[in-house]
């Protein structure tokens, strides 16, 4: 028998599992081991040297296998076609706070429990079928699907799970598991959404105060006032707004980084929901008498399954951008064009305005940067809806540019997938 | 201004503990006609609630010492003010505040950054007159 043959499910196994390094190693491990199994029962074919070098070759890659094994910082196990433990890595045992060899044999689904949800958990199965009998690679992110694996204690840490199928020779022979502990990435992201919620409160309480107070000096309640009492509380009034603004905006691009948001995607007439927004801006458009055109470039544009708060909001600033950036009485021209190839749309927002330099145009998404011809034309700008829009055009998986001429105005695209947003729990609306 | 001898006068207990926002609501409250009277904190607030009478409750939620879940919990405890309608006004985000005082039976949910002071007023007076009593989502 050709020795070659023995460290043919080597190759064949790597190639077959082409995603994670751990999977990868797992793999061979197991190829090694079939290999030595080869070895055992062959071996009297070969002549002495042979199956000594071989015997060698596949002890090194034994050898180095298991070092990799024992220094991985994930949790590995191994399970069989019938879902016993085949293998279990030296940081899966610490995590369970088992001994890896205290597991070998054991059917997965009655040794280890794993549960799903926070405040009440339930009991949660491994999806391990699917990946054994049909090769699926199951990806479950904790910070999402808020999964916890049971250690021998019976106390509950939250993983990140990643399950793949194994493939030996081309046969299903398993499935691959590995795990992490997030408990610190959880912890964290706690933090942080706490202290969103904590400042939330705490900077809109005063400005509720002032604003409140203005608005009572404005209704009259501590008497007429003179005009000129008028016109400094006017101004104090509009500086008040300026700030909650701030403050919403803020608030906003905070908790779309922490990925509260929610995301509830419905079937949304696009079209009508520029047309909204383009309603909503009316006292400002006609101030500024500019004509508004919404070009749409086929009828049949599907409704696509969309998060109106989310799509208002990118819309929303987008439009606004260009209102306030435009030489008054100039036209401002949406194009909504839906691209069945690429399967997704294109929404583009032109406008005939200041434009922006081409020195300062990489910057433009970066947040609180303001182009100088911006700052000038517009001085209570606050620098943050492109990076608002650009967080929620990428999380909803499109894209978004610009091109722009300096003193002759800018067109801003962006794309939605035909497919749609998909939906997250998340605990608080974009816009509240 | 509105005629307050042909309306009747609502008593409202005004549960809030930051002072600047307190006077305000206060003062544009019995300016508009209501008999006001005020806590600062759930504790003081319970004590008030039970030892008076009232047509409507108007309660912060977060507050020190005992905070409105804290109050609503204990109100709902105790029959003789059990029914005593609550509206929130609160400048906390999230639908997990939201989904927990409703269940706890409150009647109205107000964002106190969503409404000029007049609006919180008269939001108040619709819901005690009506019993339509507005929620912000």
């Amino acid at each position: 028998m050709d020795p070659f043959l023995a460290l043919l499910p080597f190759a064949s196994v790597s190639t077959l599992i082409p995603f994670r390094s751990a999977g990868f190693f797992l793999a061979g491990i197991a190829a090694a081991g079939i290999g030595l199994l080869l070895l055992r029962y062959t071996s009297f074919w070969f002549s002495g040297t042979d199956a000594a070098k071989l015997q060698k070759r596949l002890r090194e890659s034994v050898n180095l296998l298991n070092a990799v094994m024992y220094s991985m910082d994930e949790g590995l196990i191994v399970v069989s076609r019938d879902y016993k433990i085949v293998l279990v890595n030296r940081v899966a045992g610490i995590m369970l706070r088992t001994a890896p060899a205290d597991l070998a044999g054991l059917d997965i689904r009655r040794a280890l429990g794993f549960v799903k949800g926070e405040r009440n958990p339930i009991s949660f199965e491994l999806p391990l079928e699917p990946v054994i009998e049909h090769g699926e690679i199951i990806i479950l992110k904790a910070l999402d699907e808020g999964i916890y694996a049971k250690d021998k204690n019976g106390k509950l840490f939250p993983v990140s799970l990643f399950l793949a199928s194994l493939i030996v020779e081309g046969k299903r022979q398993g499935a691959v598991i590995t795990f992490t502990d997030i408990t610190e990435e959880k912890r964290l992201n706690e933090a942080r959404v706490s202290f969103i919620s904590i400042a939330s409160h705490q900077l809109h309480t005063p400005l509720t105060g002032i604003r409140w107070f203005v608005e009572m000096l404005l209704d009259g309640d501590a008497g007429a006032l003179t005009e000129e009492q008028r016109n400094f509380t006017d101004r104090i009034y509009e500086g008040t707004t300026r700030m909650i603004d701030l403050v919403n905006l803020l608030l906003q691009i905070a908790r779309v980084e922490a990925g509260r948001v929610i995301v509830d995607p419905r079937p949304l007439d696009f079209k009508k929901l520029l047309e909204d927004v383009i309603m909503s801006m009316k006292p400002q458009i006609e101030k500024k008498k500019h004509i508004i055109s919404l070009r749409v470039s086929s009828q049949d544009v599907p409704h696509v399954p969309l998060d109106k708060d989310i799509m208002w909001q990118a819309a929303q600033n987008l439009i606004d951008n260009a209102v306030r950036y435009s030489y008054p009485g100039t036209e401002i021209v949406i194009s909504l064009a839906f691209d069945a190839k690429k399967q997704k749309f294109i929404c583009s927002v032109q406008d005939h305005g200041i434009g922006i330099p081409r020195e300062q145009q990489n910057r433009m998404f970066q947040k609180f940067y303001r182009a100088d011809n911006a700052i000038k034309y517009v001085p209570e700008g606050s620098g943050l809806g492109l990076n608002l829009v650009k967080q929620l055009v990428e999380d909803w998986g499109g894209a978004i540019w610009f091109e722009s001429q300096e003193g002759e105005g800018s067109t801003f695209f962006f794309t939605v997938p035909l497919i749609g947003m998909k939906p997250r729990q998340g605990d608080v609306r974009l816009i509240t | 201004m509105k005629n307050t001898e042909e309306q009747k006068q609502y008593h409202i207990l005004v549960v809030e503990d930051d002072v600047p926002t307190l006077e305000a609501i206060g003062h544009k409250l019995s300016t508009a006609g209501f008999v006001i009277e005020s806590a600062t904190d759930g504790q003081t607030a319970l004590g008030r609630l039970q030892g008076g009478a009232y047509d409507g409750v108007l309660l912060d939620l977060r507050m020190p010492v005992r905070d409105g879940f804290w109050f609503l919990e204990e109100k709902n405890k105790d029959p003789s003010v059990v029914s005593c309608p609550v509206v929130i006004f609160t400048n906390l985000a999230g639908e997990e505040q939201l989904r927990r005082a409703l269940d706890l039976g409150v009647r109205g949910y107000l964002k106190k950054s969503k409404h000029s002071i007049q609006e919180i007023v008269d939001e108040v007076r619709t819901c005690m007159e009506t019993g339509k009593c507005r929620i912000d989502y």
